[in-house]
């Protein structure tokens, strides 16, 4: 079996305990405005297009076999309705200025893959963190690796925006021993205005994910003008309180370090600029949150 | 806790003066020899020694507890004529302008050894015979060609010796060495040979005994003259007290305590001075002076590279136990002596020639102290002086000592915290060494059990043990120079002459493995070449240059009656050939069996034009080269061929054998060698421009280990590291937020236990950011303390050429996430 991954990224240390690789798996339902990774919205490989490397020599346009399929100002970017993923373009730039985002690979490759880093984990407490995208969207492939990962005694830690069929994954979820589990906004309208879908079916399995033991962290992308306010953090502090407990709350400021990819991705319309929030708006959050009752904790 | 007055003071003064050159030793020892023509090299070497110490100015300099200097200045660089005047000659009007390790001279002191001193010993330096001797075909690729390299062993003092402090000085005493001498000489009668050469022998160890002692008399009895002195200003008219604060900020001409306080000081001193190294130490206080005593000696018989300190934790902590039993110290006065010696340990200068600055940049004298690790029963050797050396080394910030721990699987989780600790200061220390996998050198070195136990470092990452003689950085081979003969029909491309072995054009081979074989064929001409410089050198050194001294510091040499120098350590291990450019060469051959042999997108002859033309016109297969695989991500079949390489260059230099037949071993260390190696090899296959670095040890190329540090560990981790006993080096370079939590530190922990578990023997960080490199680029003035790793050893930054720094700021900064 095969499915698409974004990124395999070792040495990642913010995702959970000890030295981690986490597993980016490509596609997502929702498309939050301050995404960082507009690459992993679909489920296939993309080709990213960098203004400050092209140097405009032609050579994409010789070796592209569909037409159409390259725009013809700099830096050619790619239009995925033609585009056929054959690669060619991104062997002969001379610059590095094209770059294939994700590829298709097999279970067996991506454990064998993973696993040579079992040593560090070993050392570490660490093991794999899945992500994406929304790691669940490839829910067989998901459940495939999940299941090998737990036979090999490998710890496992799951980011997830909570947008999944229960039942389609809830065999997988019972196998984590951490996850990270999205409350981005309380706000019904406000959230399918800012990720394109409602927060009903989150919540839904935010409640479902309290009965199966498995340590939780909820993770709350602070970003300003969006939902950094009181309001906004105190109802998910308290609705964290009130039908689990147990879990502890992260607070993420937002980050614009994913702003290039959508230009390479020729994205940019899909774009919104947001502000970082400070730290002592950070500091007062957290305080927030605290007073609620619930935990915070950092990975940082 | 902060460093006392009193060594702040030193501190500051360490990092703000120059390293000035100063001739008396060379004036008294070539006086020396003047006196004694025609008498046994080894007891004119002795009498030399005698000489010097009875007659070089002795200075205590203000505030000091810990007295000694190897000539008029803190910061002074010695000469040492016998081995070579002529780099000097003809280097010492630039001595202060050249751009790694400038020293200052004066115009009178140029004019007074051009004079008095090279006169005569013209003719007579072990480098001008080492010129006459080594043939021609070696010496075309051997002398200052950066493709095998030894000068420091024809140009220098060999150094490269951990004294035996535990088993032999502190338990005797130089009175007792000259006593036993004696003894000996007056059993032997000079009826053979062999007595004749014992009695020799023997009396130039009396002499050298006597030197040391004279030395420290010397000091005892400046420090009383100097408390009489004081005592007369004290009882002198309106004498006032002032206070140390006030004092202190006064700088230069004051002191940094009391008066009354100083005066009883200098007459411990004196004290102190009279019974060590005469008689064994007693005390905390005696036992690091006897050995700042020591190492001076070290240093004032030969300019030495690599005199190393050893497991100072082990032979130090009996005499502080002690001591703080009877309430003799506290752990603050400990701990100050001990920052006192590491400022000591790193004034003195290592003089050396311009080229030896670029193989061993930073000033750095190479004096390797090692802590940690197990005894000799196998259990855990940590202790109180353990920690005071790793605190020493994170407050004070010097040079010196190269610190180095042992981390083996049991040891205590608070001794990993204290090397992370020290680790997040980015000075690059400690070098953090594997255990077990040191034990497995010496093991295979030929060393009994219980000493391969027992082992420190020797200069940079060599795992070396106390009771031996070796040359462990004989030669330095250049892989990328093999790597180009092969491919270039035995022609170096920079030079334009045939120096390998001439070969068929690159376009006629017709495989990988005939390429692979044909650098074999020229790296095995290079060992082969090695070996002559290597045994030519040996025999010189036995014959010109013995070692009374440092025999009486390594065992073996006084039951045998033997010189260090021809054979007389209890274990005579092999020189060591230090292998530069594994990587470049495992990922040049990458390139070309991917592209030409695999993929069949480029030619042969097509590779020859590029590494022709350098690349220029080549941009596209330059790329192409680029993209293929590199050693350092963990990628199975380029560190496959880096294995290859390895284990071929491992058992060519096996075969042969030094002058006192022990086998030749091989190294992938440090040291700053791979920039000169980088020099004169034109462009590599990799994709490596022409002159651009080569790699050290069994680092990745500088900015291709695009992954990870983990699979920058796990590729050299492959290599077979207990085979190379001359070390492995892996530096790696984090960004400094790695460590600034606690899950970091831990996390750094995990990394360095599980890469150790892998059989790996090495690894160093660096934790400096690159932002503030530059910021100590652009103000040198500001950063003159900021150490960083240059490679198996840290040293300041600011002292370091552009180049080296820019070689710095270029590797590849792993940060998380």
């Amino acid at each position: 079996m095969t499915g698409v991954v974004s990124q395999i990224q070792d040495f990642s240390v913010h995702d959970g305990d000890g030295i981690r690789t986490t597993i980016f798996l490509s596609g997502c339902p929702l498309r939050c405005r301050w995404c960082s990774n507009p690459e992993t919205w679909g489920v296939k490989p993309v080709v990213a297009s960098h203004a400050s490397r092209c140097t405009d020599c032609g050579r994409c346009l010789q070796v592209c076999p569909v037409e159409g399929a390259l725009g013809l100002g700099v830096p050619h970017h790619v239009n995925p309705a033609r585009c056929t993923l054959c690669g060619r373009c991104v062997e002969v730039c001379p610059s590095a200025a094209k770059t294939m985002m994700g590829r298709d690979m097999s279970v067996s490759e991506v454990v064998g893959k993973v696993m040579r880093n079992n040593i560090f984990f070993q050392a570490s407490g660490g093991g794999v963190t899945f992500s994406g995208g929304e790691a669940t969207f490839q829910a067989d492939f998901f459940n495939r690796l999940v299941r090998e990962f737990y036979d090999l005694g490998v710890h496992l830690a799951l980011e997830t925006s909570g947008f999944f069929e229960w039942n389609e994954v809830a065999e997988s979820l019972a196998l984590m021993d951490h996850i990270f589990f999205d409350l981005k906004l309380m706000d019904r309208d406000r959230h399918l205005e800012m990720t394109g879908q409602d927060n009903s079916l989150i919540l839904e399995n935010f409640r479902r994910l309290a009965s199966l033991g498995v340590e939780v962290v909820v993770r709350i992308p602070v970003i300003s003008g969006v939902n950094e306010d009181e309001a906004n953090i105190e109802a998910t502090a308290l609705f964290v309180s009130e039908v689990f407990p147990r879990a502890a709350i992260e607070l993420l400021p937002y980050h614009a370090y994913g702003s290039y990819k959508y230009e390479a991705l020729n994205l940019g319309s899909r774009l919104y600029a947001y502000e970082t929030p400070g730290e002592g708006r950070m500091d007062a959050l957290k305080a927030l949150v605290e007073r609620c009752g619930v935990k915070v904790v950092s990975y940082k | 806790m902060n460093v006392t007055k009193r060594i702040e003071k030193f501190r500051q003064s360490y990092v703000n003066s120059k390293p000035l050159i100063c001739y008396d030793r060379a004036d008294l020892w070539t006086r020396s020899h003047q006196e004694t023509e025609g008498e046994p090299i080894e007891i004119r070497r002795a009498k030399a020694f005698l000489k010097a110490c009875s007659e070089l100015p002795v200075q205590i300099f203000e505030d000091e507890l810990l007295v000694g200097t190897a000539g008029r200045f803190r910061r002074t660089g010695i000469l040492t004529p016998e081995f070579s005047w002529k780099w000097v000659d003809k280097e010492m009007d630039t001595f202060e302008t050249r751009p790694q390790d400038p020293y200052v001279m004066t115009d009178e002191q140029r004019a007074y050894v051009r004079e008095n001193i090279f006169p005569y010993w013209k003719g007579k330096s072990l480098e001008e015979a080492f010129l006459n001797r080594v043939p021609e075909s070696t010496a075309r690729i051997l002398i200052d060609t950066g493709i095998i390299d030894n000068d420091s062993k024809w140009r220098q003092a060999i150094g490269e010796v951990t004294p035996d402090y535990l088993e032999t000085l502190f338990p005797k005493g130089y009175d007792r060495i000259r006593e036993e001498a004696q003894a000996k000489l007056a059993a032997l009668e000079p009826v053979s040979r062999e007595n004749i050469e014992k009695i020799q022998f023997y009396t130039s160890i009396a002499i050298a005994a006597e030197a040391i002692v004279t030395f420290a008399n010397r000091y005892a009895d400046k420090a009383e003259a100097m408390a009489a002195d004081l005592a007369s200003e004290l009882a002198g008219a309106g004498a006032v007290e002032p206070s140390a604060e006030k004092v202190f900020e006064d700088g230069e001409k004051q002191w940094a305590v009391p008066l009354k306080q100083r005066r009883e000081e200098l007459l411990e001193i004196a004290r102190v001075c009279r019974k060590v190294p005469a008689r064994p130490p007693e005390t905390f206080r005696e036992a690091i002076q006897f050995m700042w005593f020591v190492q001076l000696g070290g240093v004032i018989s030969e300019n030495p590279l690599a005199l190393n300190p050893g497991r100072f934790d082990q032979y130090m902590y009996p005499f502080y136990a002690a001591d703080l039993a009877a309430g003799r110290i506290t752990p603050a006065e400990a701990q100050e002596l001990i920052e006192a010696l590491w400022i000591k340990l790193s004034e003195w200068v290592w003089t050396i020639s311009a080229n030896t600055a670029d193989f061993f940049a930073g000033y750095n004298q190479f004096q390797n102290l090692t802590v940690g690790g197990r005894k000799r029963d196998g259990s855990d050797a940590t202790n109180d002086i353990t920690y005071m050396c790793l605190e020493a080394t994170k407050r004070v910030k010097t040079h010196q000592p190269g610190l180095s721990v042992r981390i083996h699987a049991d040891c205590p989780e608070a001794f990993m915290n204290a090397v992370v600790d020290l680790v997040k200061t980015g000075t690059g220390f400690p070098a953090i060494h594997n255990d077990d996998a040191g034990s497995r050198m010496l093991l295979q070195a030929g060393y009994e059990p219980e000493d391969a136990r027992d082992w420190n470092n020797c200069g940079c990452v060599v795992p070396h043990f106390r009771k031996t003689g070796q040359w462990t950085a004989a030669v330095n081979v250049n892989f990328g120079a093999a790597l180009e003969y092969a491919l270039n029909e035995g022609n170096s491309r920079l030079r334009g002459e045939t120096l390998g072995i001439p070969v068929k054009p690159l376009a006629d081979f017709t495989s990988f493995e005939e390429i692979k074989s044909a650098f074999e064929t020229q790296l095995q001409y290079l060992v082969h070449h090695s070996v002559i410089g290597t045994v030519i050198a040996q025999q010189l050194h036995s014959e010109m240059v013995p070692r009374p001294f440092l025999s009486t510091c390594v065992d073996g040499c006084f039951e045998k009656g033997k010189d260090l120098s021809r054979g007389g350590a209890r274990y005579n291990v092999g020189p060591v050939l230090t292998g530069i450019g594994l990587g470049v060469v495992a990922n040049s051959l990458m390139a070309i069996k991917k592209l030409v042999f695999e993929e069949g997108s480029a030619t042969l002859q097509e590779f020859a034009e590029a590494m022709a033309a350098d690349w220029v016109g080549f941009e596209d297969l330059q790329r192409r080269a680029v993209n293929v695989e590199k050693y350092g991500n963990d990628q199975e079949e380029v560190d496959r061929i880096a294995q290859s390489i390895a284990n071929y260059y491992y058992h060519e230099t096996r075969k042969y054998k030094d002058i006192f037949g022990s086998h030749f071993n091989t190294a992938f260390m440090g040291i700053s060698n791979y920039i000169p190696a980088g020099k004169v090899v034109g462009a590599t296959p990799c994709g490596r421009r022409a002159r651009q670095p080569l790699t050290e040890g069994v680092s990745p190329f500088v900015g291709s280990d695009t992954s990870t540090p983990l699979a920058a560990m796990r590729s050299a981790a492959k290599m077979n590291h207990d085979v190379h006993t001359g070390g492995t080096l892996l530096n790696l370079r984090l960004m400094s937020d790695f460590l600034e939590t606690r899950r970091g530190v831990n996390n750094l922990k995990s990394m360095i236990r599980a890469y150790f578990s892998l059989g790996a023997f090495h690894v160093q960080f660096n934790t400096v950011s690159n932002e503030v490199l530059r910021k100590a680029q652009d103000r040198p003035q500001d950063y003159r303390d900021l150490l960083v790793r240059v490679a198996g050893y840290s040293t300041q930054f600011v002292n370091l050429s552009p180049e080296v720094q820019e070689a710095i700021i270029a590797r590849c900064a792993h940060k998380l996430d």
